[in-house]
């Protein structure tokens, strides 16, 4: 030993020992019991320990789940943005529609006059009843709102929208694909629709025959209303092929849409013998009940053709 | 105050061997934090509280050995360090290779004796020496690191 040991002592913890190692079963086990329960309060530190440890580990590998499943979600909503933005792009430059300029200057070679599409509200037959009874008409006035400025044409549908938004006569009025009529007559804050189901309302109209890829178009015709809920087709000639069931769709020339919207479906098709056309009526797609809500079609000036120069030149 | 820290030590050693057992043990050994105390013990202290110490830390390994006589490694604890030589403690506290002996040398003399005495020392010799081999090594780096942040705290040396 390093020091002189102290002989006393060292016996006396021997002894101690050998009393120890005599002693009856139960007692030691009572000692032991003690010595364990000593150390319970280290035990349940260190058990602490290790749960906040492995809870942390845990907690951060979770946080990196998140971090990766977070980052993924961005990736693919960053791909269909800009998926997106294509699809913009290509269906702005198909309808020649109004595109963003990436400089103020104007582009060469851009349509004049470009396509908008005014989302408008059809008024309901109690706001209508309230109209005529001068209600609204009355408040007009005191906020300067002329008679002129409200239209109203009794058994048209009356929208919400009017020059304000500029919206002018003989535009078409669609509801999605679907042909509603046109602007008949147009007030500063309302307008009023002529329905395709008027008698007065006229309309070029292809035929289409539904397919797997689109509609495949043959005869052209002219759609009239009659006042009923059937409209017919005119003019189509009789050496074309017409069934139940095709579909008739918009066949201007003006080329508003990259397609043609959809007037209704062929209900009854008959060529007397010798005539030079068929008679078809035609069941409209739109249903006046259900119309809440129509767009109506401008067209207004190409800001890309504008510039700021010219326009001060002007 | 180095009995203290001695005290607080054994106590630690005591919570480890009895909580972190699994994470201590490796191929049937297991490093002994208690007898990584006593070496210090006998690097710290010397006389009658060595004494003491030792017979303190060998009735603790008697307690957690769940079977046998109570008093066996007390015992034996007190003859060890009644007869290492004072050589080898005094290298012990200066010299890695010496912590080592000193080491190798309680944890066989104690375990190997303890499971002669108990009669199972030829099943129990391999995990003796895995004990020996493994303590050994924690407290070689235990020692290292000690000597480490000693050095790291030594005031810097005068340059000319």
């Amino acid at each position: 030993m390093a020091s002189s040991p102290g002989w006393k002592s060292l016996v006396l913890l021997c002894a101690t020992g050998v009393v120890l190692a005599v002693l009856p079963a139960r007692w030691t086990a009572a000692i032991r019991a003690t010595v364990f329960d000593m150390a319970r309060p280290g035990q349940q530190a260190v058990v602490s320990l290790q749960d906040l440890i492995e809870t942390s580990i845990r907690s951060r590998q979770t946080d990196w789940a998140v971090v990766n499943q977070l980052k993924d979600e961005l990736s693919t909503t960053q791909q269909e943005l800009r998926r997106a933005q294509l699809a913009l792009t290509r269906f702005r430059e198909h309808s020649g529609g109004p595109t963003i300029p990436s400089s103020r200057s104007p582009v060469a070679g851009a349509p004049l006059l470009v396509e908008d599409l005014v989302a408008a509200r059809v008024l309901g037959k109690e706001t209508l009843a309230s109209w005529e009874a001068g209600h609204l008409l009355d408040r007009g006035r005191r906020h300067g709102i002329t008679v002129t400025d409200l239209v109203l044409e009794s058994g048209r549908v009356t929208l919400d929208q009017g020059q304000n938004a500029g919206i002018g006569e003989e535009q078409p009025v669609y509801s999605g694909r679907q042909v509603v009529g046109r602007i008949s007559r147009v007030g500063l804050w309302t307008s009023t629709i002529q329905l395709i189901t008027d008698p007065e309302f006229r309309g070029l109209a292809q035929l289409g025959r539904p397919g797997r890829n689109g509609p495949t178009f043959s005869a052209r015709g002219m759609l009239h209303g009659t006042g009923r809920p059937l409209c017919q087709l005119a003019l189509v000639r009789a050496n074309q092929v017409v069934e139940v069931g095709d579909e008739v769709y918009t066949g201007g020339r003006d080329n508003l849409f990259p397609w043609p919207m959809l007037y209704g479906t062929v209900v009854t098709a008959r060529l007397k013998d010798g005539a030079p056309h068929w008679e078809i009526r035609v069941r409209p797609a739109m249903q006046e009940r259900s119309l809440k809500r129509v767009e109506i079609f401008t067209k207004v000036l190409n800001p890309s053709r504008l510039s700021p120069t010219r326009v001060l030149t002007q | 105050m180095k009995h203290l820290l001695l005290l607080g030590l054994a106590y630690t050693a005591l919570v480890l061997e009895t909580t972190l057992a699994p994470q201590l043990s490796c191929a049937g050994g297991v490093v002994r934090p208690l007898w990584l105390v006593l070496m210090m013990v006998l690097c710290l202290c010397e006389g009658t509280p060595v004494l003491v110490w030792a017979a303190l830390l060998g009735f603790t390994s008697d307690c957690l050995r769940g079977s046998g006589p109570l008093g066996l490694e007390l015992v034996l604890c007190l003859l060890v360090v009644a007869t290492v030589p004072g050589l080898l403690v005094r290298r012990a506290s200066r010299s890695s290779t010496g912590c080592t002996l000193l080491l190798a040398m309680l944890v066989l003399t104690i375990d190997g004796a303890s499971m002669l005495v108990l009669g199972r020392l030829p099943e129990a010799l391999p995990a003796v020496f895995l004990n020996v081999i493994l303590t050994t090594a924690a407290g070689l780096v235990g020692f290292l690191l000690l000597r480490f942040c000693g050095r790291l705290f030594e005031p810097a040396p005068l340059v000319s």
